[in-house]
């Protein structure tokens, strides 16, 4: 997506760092909402909880992380398999 | 009928496909739908653990089967069945186009009967993206038929499973491959070891969206 929306700007490695960490800041959240949610929330909305979450963790990963590693593969807080 | 396969809902519970009742969701005798309680006590419906469907389906049918990208609608059925919107659940419950099992005898039924699995996405390791289909109408009787990747369609087949002609307001639109892997690397969430990166999804996410190499 960053890459998308800016053509083939150069993410300077300073700001690749940051944007790195507030998306990872982003996916901690969400996963915490659903840690508390899992003993909070009666089934059914916990798992369309659980299915929104899944989606947006997987956008930021798919629309934000990926434009970062393809830059800055050393950042990648999964390292390669 | 499409893709040369006739398609409908059993009578009930029991009978060879699907039948959507007021007493739930069920392929065969295998409920695809369970009861919860909620905060409140309220009894409601809800889909059961999708790799316990696809293994279900995949001894129905002894092909494959990954129920993945029908848990969204799936769930939507569970939602009209509260509502006790029962018409609704059963068009959608059509809707899935689940083919009544068995196939015809022999390796045309099986390959029949894998090509509409495929065509409707619940043939595991297959991208319908990948392999298109001419559409409906298409010259020399070929509509339907899977045509030649890359090549141009004008006028592109609805995806069958998902034919918004009749009730468009409720059923999704093709599922995408980010909809298919969210689906496939669900159950990794809540993170198993805790970790709140959730770091196991994404690993999955990844694979599964072919970002690794």
């Amino acid at each position: 997506m960053l890459s998308r929306m800016h053509g083939e700007v150069d993410l300077k490695r300073q700001f690749a760092e940051h944007a790195r960490d507030h998306a990872l800041k982003a996916i901690s959240e969400l996963s915490a909402l659903l840690v508390a949610g899992e003993s909070e929330m009666p089934k059914p909305e916990f798992q369309a909880l659980k299915q929104a979450v899944a989606s947006i963790i997987g956008l930021i990963e798919r629309d934000v992380l990926s434009s970062i590693y393809a830059k800055h593969g050393d950042l990648d807080d999964l390292g390669r398999p | 009928m499409q893709g040369g396969m006739w398609v409908r809902l059993a009578d009930r519970h029991g009978e060879p496909g699907v039948s959507c009742g007021v007493d739930g969701l069920t392929f065969g005798f295998t409920p695809m739908l369970e009861r919860a309680k909620t905060r409140l006590g309220q009894s409601v419906w809800t889909v059961r653990a999708p790799n316990e469907l696809s293994e279900t389906l995949t001894k129905a049918y002894n092909i494959a089967v990954d129920v993945a990208s029908k848990a969204e609608t799936l769930g939507r059925i569970a939602e009209r069945l509260n509502r006790n919107d029962l018409a609704m659940a059963q068009l959608m419950t059509l809707h899935l186009i689940t083919p009544n099992t068995s196939p015809r005898a022999g390796d045309a039924g099986l390959m029949t009967l894998a090509a509409h699995l495929g065509s409707i996405s619940l043939l595991k390791g297959f991208d319908p993206d990948q392999h298109p289909r001419w559409p409906a109408g298409a010259a020399g009787h070929q509509g339907g038929r899977f045509r030649p990747a890359g090549s141009v369609d004008a006028n592109p087949m609805p995806h069958p499973g998902n034919d918004t002609s009749v009730v468009s307001d409720v059923l999704p639109g093709p599922a995408s491959k980010h909809d298919r892997c969210v689906q496939q690397c669900l159950h990794l969430l809540p993170s198993p070891s805790g970790d709140l990166q959730s770091s196991e999804f994404r690993r999955c996410y990844r694979e599964c969206m072919g970002r690794l190499t």
